[in-house]
């Protein structure tokens, strides 16, 4: 049985239902990303798992344990706040010290414990400081050191990198994942920053409107995403419509021409998609495979590479390709559809 | 909060009078007290230092709330929930972050709250009676009543003295609980 499971949580504030009837699981030891917009309910989930709220209906399960009605203080969740919430009044060593000494711990104990975790986040030395004498990436780790330190059975992160710069949020990430690795906890972790997320976890719950569309690896997330949301929010720009050809891989498009695909599917609709950088561009009448003919819309220089948006029979295409030849508005060229990399909905 | 300020609307004498309706020998605290059985006949409330107490009470308290609301409002929530998920119970939140957070309120507050009835003159003249008397009081007892500069003189330096003391103790301790004010 996994170690954290919601069952069928309904939650919001007032008449605003935020969740809808949510089931999630966690395994022991998974570092688990909820990534979504802003509004989708993954804060609100995070929220409810630490016992800031209560759910309207639905059971939360811990340990094979009814935790619903627990209070928050009782459910030995170490949590790490967007703001980091630090303790204004409190030098670095007791804000650190503080969840020991609510356990009531012996006074040596506490100073140990305290020195050791702030060596493991790399703040030895910095004890007698005051939050604000730090700076943000110092006051991360001091946030995650407090929430560390008590041994929590469970770790949630809500957006803890997001107030850091671009070179400090890899630097940390980079620090959360050797911490989990190195304690085995158990993480939540809530993001929008789509390449954190991945870089981070074991696994990715993409939310939606308050429910969990795909929960499964990044990898998986990324080659095989399985709405058309998570494919636009994982950088698939091109959508297509297919209907089932005459033999297995084969589709037809909605102008009639037919393309190959991977995988058999027999449904009269099916909506694929494909991301730019999976498109070839060649001038018109080159031979290739799954060809669409087009004309150059926008070009776009990208540095390294070079965007299109190519206009065709069936619609808008963004090509991504890092290929020398430039084509110029107004260019009629040719679409290639790699068929491994077309993925089917 | 409108509550809190609303008395702050009347002026002090007013407000003074209106407690001497209230409390006398037939006003209604009084006849409340007999109609329920809790005591025989109508007790002294007025021009002791109860009745004074009580005019203080709504002089000032508007004064200790704003300062407090100002200070408490902005201690963020999310310290109360870190607290909480740290395994505070709600008194370990208002003993560790809440209180200590809200000293430089409480510091405020006490300051204004003790200079006000410190300094405080037509109150304790209203409601004091003459059996009560507080350093303004006296003051102006010696000085106009008996014409004894010299005794008001030194009761209004006792004043100044006290006045600096106690704003010393208040700031000295405020700084032992929250060391970062």
């Amino acid at each position: 049985m996994a170690l954290l499971e919601l069952q069928g949580i309904t939650a919001g504030y007032d008449k605003n239902v935020i969740l809808k009837d949510l089931d999630f699981q966690v395994e022991k030891g998974e570092l688990v990303s909820l990534l979504g917009s802003s509004g989708c309910g993954k804060t609100t989930t995070l929220r409810l798992i630490a016992g800031f709220s209560t759910p309207m209906s639905g059971k939360f399960m811990f340990g094979e344990k009814d935790y619903t009605q627990v209070p928050l203080n009782k459910r030995n969740f170490g949590f790490v706040f967007q703001s980091y919430a630090l303790f204004p009044h409190m030098t670095v060593f007791d804000n650190v010290a503080f969840g020991l000494k609510m356990r009531k711990l012996p006074a040596e104990q506490i100073k140990k414990e305290v020195m050791e975790m702030l060596e493991t986040v790399d703040l030895g030395g910095f004890e007698n400081r005051f939050p604000k004498e730090m700076s943000g990436g110092q006051r991360q780790r001091v946030a995650l050191a407090r929430a560390l330190v008590i041994k929590p059975d469970l770790l949630l992160l809500d957006e803890p990198l997001s107030n850091l710069d671009a070179k400090l949020r890899v630097k940390m990430r980079v620090e959360i994942r050797r911490l989990q690795q190195k304690f085995g906890f158990t993480a939540i972790y809530v993001t929008h920053d789509q390449e954190e997320c991945f870089a981070i976890s074991d696994k990715v719950a993409i939310m939606n409107h308050g429910v969990i569309e795909q929960m499964d690896s990044p990898s998986v997330i990324y080659n095989h995403p399985k709405t058309e949301f998570i494919a636009r929010f994982v950088g698939f720009e091109n959508f297509m419509d297919l209907k089932p050809g005459n033999s297995d891989g084969i589709y037809v498009l909605s102008d009639g021409s037919s393309i190959q695909a991977e995988g058999g599917r027999s449904e009269s609709s099916i909506r694929a998609c494909i991301r730019p950088e999976d498109i070839l561009i060649v001038p018109e009448g080159t031979e290739a495979v799954n060809p669409l003919a087009g004309e150059v819309m926008v070009s776009t220089f990208l540095g390294k590479r070079n965007q299109y948006n190519v206009r065709t029979a069936i619609g808008e295409f963004e090509v991504s390709t890092d290929q020398e030849s430039v084509y110029r508005i107004g260019d009629s060229v040719t679409l290639s559809l790699t068929p491994g990399k077309i993925i089917l909905l | 909060m409108a509550l809190a300020v609303f008395p702050m609307f009347t002026s002090p004498v007013i407000r003074s009078f209106s407690w001497m309706v209230l409390l006398g020998k037939k006003g209604i605290v009084n006849e409340l007290l007999v109609e329920l059985g809790i005591v025989a006949k109508p007790i002294s409330l007025l021009y002791n230092e109860f009745s004074m107490v009580v005019g203080f009470i709504q002089l000032f308290l508007p004064l200790m709330i704003l300062s407090l609301i100002g200070v408490m409002d902005n201690i963020s929530e999310d310290l109360n929930l870190a607290a909480g998920s740290l395994g505070a119970s709600r008194m370990g939140i208002f003993r560790h972050v809440v209180l200590p957070l809200s000293i430089p309120g409480l510091v405020t507050g006490s300051v204004l709250v003790f200079t006000g009835c410190l300094t405080a003159y037509t109150t304790p003249q209203l409601l004091g009676g003459t059996d009560t008397r507080v350093l303004a009081t006296m003051i102006y007892q010696q000085a106009m009543s008996l014409g004894d500069w010299t005794q008001a003189s030194v009761v209004a330096v006792i004043m100044i003295v006290v006045t600096i003391a106690v704003s010393t103790v208040i700031n000295k301790v405020s700084r032992k609980l929250n060391p970062t004010i």
